[in-house]
């Protein structure tokens, strides 16, 4: 039979860890909310961007840019992994070094890569797995700021239009909805397409009740100079937007490991709590037999 | 009096949702005031200061660069930085643009950058310099 003491100090253990899964879960969502509100904020800018754009091409401007056109031969490519600073946060940092080292193999087989991490998880994660890291990038929080991706932004572009790189793919964890989230490979230079995809159908949305009375705009000074930028402007809010996803996904992904792992405990604490109450009977039960086996002796 | 909606957004938040009697951006060949009721038009904005009046006096704010877009009497201005005139620090400006004279940049994209962020400093330190003269 187990040792009561025993398992009365391990049922305190467990509710001093509980108590502090349970204010890391309050602290995740506390965080949650902030970068959710901050985000929330952002999409202003891109819807406002998105009708830019759309008004450009209705007033029948050729899109292209040097950032926009694929180039023909890839030689060098730059991958970027965004992860947390911390962990506690359960598959949050696994699946995007999973996907990373993935397309990590994949892009090893047709060009250079070089691999540019944020969050420590990312760098140590890296490294176990034999991915050297070039640049590391550890001041990014749970509110990233916009002046704090746009020299990371500014740096890619110039190595891209300067030809040092080819290509740049972002593997982050995307914000789909509260309940879902899902790491991702996204390819941000080239461009591809200006406009996100719901970005383009709010824009249409906005764009369908007004279609009627259309204004006519003017450009200063021309269409294509403001086309010139647009485009790199587009190219740093679509990292931004990367940056802040992965933001609120981390504190999501830590708000639900910490409910689960509160939950286990409470689990663990009832059933340690049964034990202990039965052992507490059963050492009981022995010293009343002792004694009532003393008695007996002594009468007979 | 007549007046028009202002709208000054970065990335991050709406910085400014308001009316206004008349407002002066930096284009990005010059200066551009808008009074209520102006044509649509969609600009280039460059590195200066923009001026928004209200009730007699008057708001500035460094602007990085972005657009503007003038529609049904909302102007709304798309910037990477917006900054209030009087949190820009000349000393610190200036301390900036001495340590940015000393780096020497040795690749072309490092280059670019550079150049960048001295043309950046030198407006701001321009816009923070006007400020302080008027």
């Amino acid at each position: 039979m187990a040792n009561a003491r025993a398992l009365d100090k391990r049922r305190k253990s467990i509710k001093n860890i509980k108590k502090i899964t349970r204010t890391m879960e309050l602290i995740a969502t506390a965080r949650f909310k902030k970068a959710m509100e901050r985000a929330i904020a952002a999409t202003d800018y891109t819807q406002r961007m998105g009708k830019v754009v759309s008004d450009l091409t209705k007033a029948g401007l050729d899109v292209s840019h040097p950032l926009l056109e694929p180039r023909e031969t890839t030689q060098r490519a730059v991958m970027l992994v965004l992860t947390s600073n911390r962990g506690l946060c359960g598959g949050y940092n696994g699946n995007v070094l999973r996907l990373a080292t993935q397309r990590y193999r994949e892009l090893k087989q047709i060009c250079d890569v070089s691999v540019d991490a944020a969050g420590k998880r990312a760098i140590s994660g890296l490294k176990f797995r034999d991915i050297a890291v070039g640049n590391g990038y550890l001041h990014f929080d749970d509110q990233p700021k916009f002046a704090e991706v746009d020299p990371i932004a500014q740096q890619f572009l110039d190595m891209y239009l300067t030809k040092e790189i080819d290509r740049l793919d972002v593997v982050y964890t995307r914000f789909i909805s509260v309940s879902r989230q899902e790491a991702v490979v996204e390819t941000l230079l080239p461009l591809g397409n200006l406009v996100l995809p719901t970005e383009s159908a709010a824009a249409a949305a906005t764009g369908g009740d007004a279609d009627s009375t259309q204004s006519i705009y003017e450009f200063v000074p021309s269409a294509a100079s403001i086309l010139e930028e647009v485009v790199p402007t587009s190219f740093k809010v679509k990292l931004f937007k990367c940056f802040l996803d992965a933001a609120v996904s981390e504190q999501i992904a830590r708000m639900v490991a910490m409910k689960g792992a509160t939950e286990n405990a409470s689990d663990m604490i009832r059933t340690l709590s049964r034990t202990y109450n039965r052992a507490r009977q059963s050492q009981i039960t022995g010293e009343i037999m002792e004694v009532i086996g003393g008695v007996e002796a002594l009468s007979s | 009096m007549a007046e028009l909606k202002l709208l000054v957004v970065t990335p991050e938040e709406t910085l400014l949702d308001c009316q206004s009697e008349a407002v002066i951006v930096p284009m990005i060949d010059g200066q551009k005031g808008f009074l209520p009721g102006h044509a649509p038009m969609i600009g280039r904005l460059g590195p200066g200061v923009m001026k928004v009046q209200q009730g007699g006096g008057d708001r500035r704010f460094f602007l990085e660069g972005g657009f503007v877009q003038m529609d049904r009497n909302v102007l709304s201005v798309l910037t990477n930085i917006a900054i209030p005139i009087e949190e820009l620090a000349v000393n610190q400006l200036q301390d900036d643009l001495k340590a940015l004279d000393k780096l020497e940049p040795t690749t072309a994209s490092e280059k670019l950058s550079h150049q960048r962020k001295v043309q950046l400093t030198k407006a701001m330190l321009q816009a923070a310099n006007q400020t302080v003269g008027s």
